[in-house]
């Protein structure tokens, strides 16, 4: 059986993409919109109306228009020494370039307001140098370690999350937040309605569990029922509009596309003999390596990070606090994805759950804050049986890519697995 | 004490940093600890992260290999001594979040105790400071919870008050030791400040001024030299620089951000306050605030040029590079960057440097 795209596939991209155009149209038109980091509570700015662009997916997207080289190049012209993070970087790069004519889009406007958290340590460096070229003001979230982190903290996380995430980080955060309400508030002119953003709160975790159950059908298939590079945006274009009555709808009839295809016995790869897992952000200047091996070795990339993590990272008993739960869920989003103990066992598990052989584990030596913990989660995962293939590169600067040779070095690992 | 004397006691305190730990000392890893609240409290201090840089601390290959080469030199050194049992001696190691470096050293400490990779002792703790207005409630917790993990007891009224006075005694002879006449090579500096590391405030501030008492004024003119960037404690790479000039404003992080400035008057909330708002701290809110401050004092120091020198794996410094440049070009002061050199440069990196800053500096008129 021949393996064709997924119809939410093509509806994910159409509406993302419509939605963007629109976005455009609007902020160029003088609308608000807000630029944010990844791990930042965007459902209070949705919640608020107020639109988002966030800073890794426009990251993304200058890399996919393979413009990251020409930026990248100019960063070191202007100063910035060559080992700085980039995925983190490269809107901020684009913007300081001064030639909007360049980028995707003609450039973005300049936002409203900035945001980010302080989880990575230059996050609050890149978002002062933008906020200074735009004028925009910065709203920065702390990001207070955890001391005695809980390695298989997502047994925990939906329901204890208290204990998990300590009182007093949770306190400071939420303080945060009313912060930033307050300053939307003023933007937009607009009341924050508690009761709403409750059940607001509430409808991402019923889409978040929806995630839950297209992952647990997709782990147990005897066969990868679709590619990663389609997971990813029948995923995260939802998790974009997170809580929205449409990425509601998406996420079902995702799900319900799956499930049919698992009961009518299509995959992939037919022959299928090598289960992978993608470690790591996307790579998002060549997403066509994650078919590089199904001809040649029946390899198949069945797990990456966004679909199992929008359960574990997503869902948080809410109770009568809906900020608090919020808080929860944003204020180790992005450490637990990355740093000991927590990368490590989440791997582990997810491995195992997915019956994966093979871990090809992006390692961005310059992008530190996703880096670290790669050996700890190489030696748990090898502990746990699983080949481990490092891939030295970065997420969005081709320049260290050299497709070819990376395609020759995970073939020959590949061949003494099969 | 003689003049000579308490110069011996500062060198040799700062060749046997970290690596006599008798017993029951708290060490702190990490820039940016409020050490005269523990000091205070009867607390005897050590400082981890400003020891030598020994390539050859090596716990073993199932410990290298947990640690990635892009993790700080100093990480990697410190991590080796741990899992080797070095710091068996100590009542605990607090961690500074807000370091650059620390919270690293903290997560891979950890995990490498929980893996069986080193010993159960002595205890961890993550010291959270927000560097924030906002933050003092959550400040002032994490310090009564740091109280509760070392069983130790807040310090009385004026037990704060003979700290605040010693610490003050501690600033006001390490301003004098860098007065930026260049009186004392900052080669020498650095040793006589981090030798106080270990030592309290009073000590430290009666060491200095006589080893000062009969230090020479300079003699001769000298380029006023500025030094900023990554944390160091090679002093091969300050006496590298001090062949060509003076340093007379020495703003690399282990020089610039200890101690952490003094409160107006002595209380855990005036000290917490003081700590949480030093624009030493790069994590500080806001950001600018931080930049700020490096430039208001190269402008101060009214330097000739200023020497930037960064670490291969930088993540936070690089980004205030560009501006600092411009700043700097646009009142006439040169601004030579170095590049990545090595933390612990060996005779080979050491003539390069020398090399490559005599080359700049003949560049730009100033040889």
């Amino acid at each position: 059986m021949t393996h064709t795209s997924l119809k939410t596939t093509k509806i994910a991209m159409t509406y993302q993409r419509d939605w963007v155009r629109q976005l455009r149209e609007d902020i160029t038109g003088g609308q608000k919109f807000a630029f944010v980091n990844a791990d930042t509570p965007h459902e209070l700015f949705h919640a608020m109306g107020m639109p988002i662009v966030t800073n890794q997916w426009w990251s993304a997207v200058i890399a996919a228009k393979q413009l990251s080289e020409h930026y990248l190049d100019r960063a070191t012209e202007m100063g910035f020494h060559a080992h700085l993070p980039r995925y983190s970087s490269l809107p901020l790069i684009a913007e300081l370039d001064g030639d909007p004519a360049r980028q995707p889009w003609g450039g973005l406007p300049n936002p409203s307001i900035l945001c980010a958290r302080q989880s990575s340590d230059e996050h609050q460096k890149v978002f002062s140098l933008w906020s200074r070229a735009t004028g925009a003001p910065l709203h920065l979230f702390s990001a207070p370690g955890v001391p005695n982190p809980e390695p298989r903290w997502w047994e925990i996380a939906r329901d204890d999350w208290e204990q998990l995430y300590h009182p007093d980080r949770l306190d400071l955060m939420v303080a945060e937040m009313k912060t930033l309400i307050t300053t939307l508030e003023h933007m937009t002119g607009k009341n924050f309605d508690l009761d709403q953003f409750s059940q607001y709160m509430h409808a991402i975790n019923r889409q978040e569990a929806i995630f839950e159950e297209i992952d647990q059908m997709i782990a147990q298939a005897p066969q990868a029922p679709l590619r990663i590079s389609e997971q990813i945006p029948n995923v995260m274009v939802p998790q974009w509009h997170r809580g929205s009555g449409w990425a509601l709808e998406h996420a079902a009839s995702f799900r319900d596309e799956v499930a049919a295809r698992i009961a009518e016995g299509q995959s992939v790869c037919e022959k299928e003999r090598i289960r992978m897992m993608w470690i790591g952000a996307g790579l998002w200047f060549d997403t066509d390596f994650y078919t590089a091996f199904e001809e040649s070795h029946g390899a198949v990339f069945v797990w990456s990070m966004y679909l199992p993590f929008a359960a574990d990272g997503y869902i948080r008993t809410i109770g009568d606090d809906p900020l608090r739960a919020l808080a929860a869920r944003i204020s180790l989003m992005n450490e637990q994805l990355h740093q000991p103990p927590w990368v490590n066992e989440w791997l582990v598990e997810q491995a195992q759950r997915y019956r994966i052989d093979c871990a090809l584990m992006l390692v961005p030596r310059h992008d530190r804050f996703s880096s670290y913990g790669s050996h700890f989660a190489r030696r748990a995962l090898e502990a746990a049986g699983i080949k481990v293939i490092e891939i030295w590169s970065d997420m969005v600067d081709r320049r260290d890519w050299n497709r070819a040779e990376m395609q020759a070095l995970v073939a020959a690992e590949l061949d003494r697995i099969s | 004490m003689t003049s000579q004397t308490a110069a011996n006691r500062l060198e040799n305190a700062f060749a046997l940093r970290s690596t006599e730990l008798p017993t029951d000392m708290i060490g702190i890893f990490g820039e940016g600890f409020p050490e005269a609240l523990l000091r205070a409290a009867g607390a005897r201090l050590t400082c981890l992260h400003v020891a030598p840089i020994d390539d050859d601390s090596n716990a073993g290959q199932a410990v290298s290999d947990c640690i990635e080469p892009f993790v700080d030199h100093a990480v990697q050194c410190f991590l080796h001594r741990f899992a080797m049992d070095s710091f068996r001696n100590l009542q605990a190691i607090i961690f500074c979040r807000d370091d650059t470096a620390a919270l690293v050293a903290y997560q891979y400490a950890s995990e490498l105790r929980r893996l069986g990779l080193a010993p159960a002792t002595p205890q961890l703790i993550l010291w959270n400071l927000v560097h924030a207005p906002h933050a003092h409630d959550f400040n002032m917790l994490q310090m009564k919870k740091l109280w509760q993990y070392l069983d130790l007891a807040p310090p009385v009224d004026s037990a704060l008050a003979a700290t605040l006075t010693d610490e003050r005694a501690r600033a006001n002879a390490l301003a004098e030791l860098s007065d930026g006449t260049g009186r004392i090579p900052a080669s020498t500096a650095i040793k006589w400040r981090i030798a106080g590391r270990n030592m309290d405030g009073r000590e430290h501030a009666q060491l200095i001024s006589a080893a000062l008492a009969t230090a020479p004024r300079p003699v001769g003119q000298s380029l006023r030299l500025g030094l900023i960037g990554a944390p160091i404690t090679a002093v091969d790479l300050y006496q590298t620089i001090e062949q060509h000039g003076h340093i007379v404003c020495d703003l690399q992080p282990i020089a610039a951000a200890w101690p952490v400035p003094l409160p107006e008057i002595p209380g855990i909330a005036a000290f917490l306050q003081a700590a949480a708002s030093d624009p030493a701290c790069a994590r500080i809110v806001p950001p600018d605030r931080h930049t700020e401050m490096l430039l208001r004092r190269l402008t101060a120091a009214n330097c000739d040029a200023v020497i930037c020198q960064l670490q291969p794996h930088d993540d936070v410094f690089g980004w205030d590079v560009p501006q600092i440049s411009d700043y700097l070009h646009a009142n006439e002061t040169p601004f030579i960057n170095l590049g990545f050199i090595d933390p612990a440069p060996d005779d080979t990196e050491l003539t390069r440097i020398g090399a490559l800053l005599a080359h700049e500096l003949r560049q730009r008129g100033l040889t």
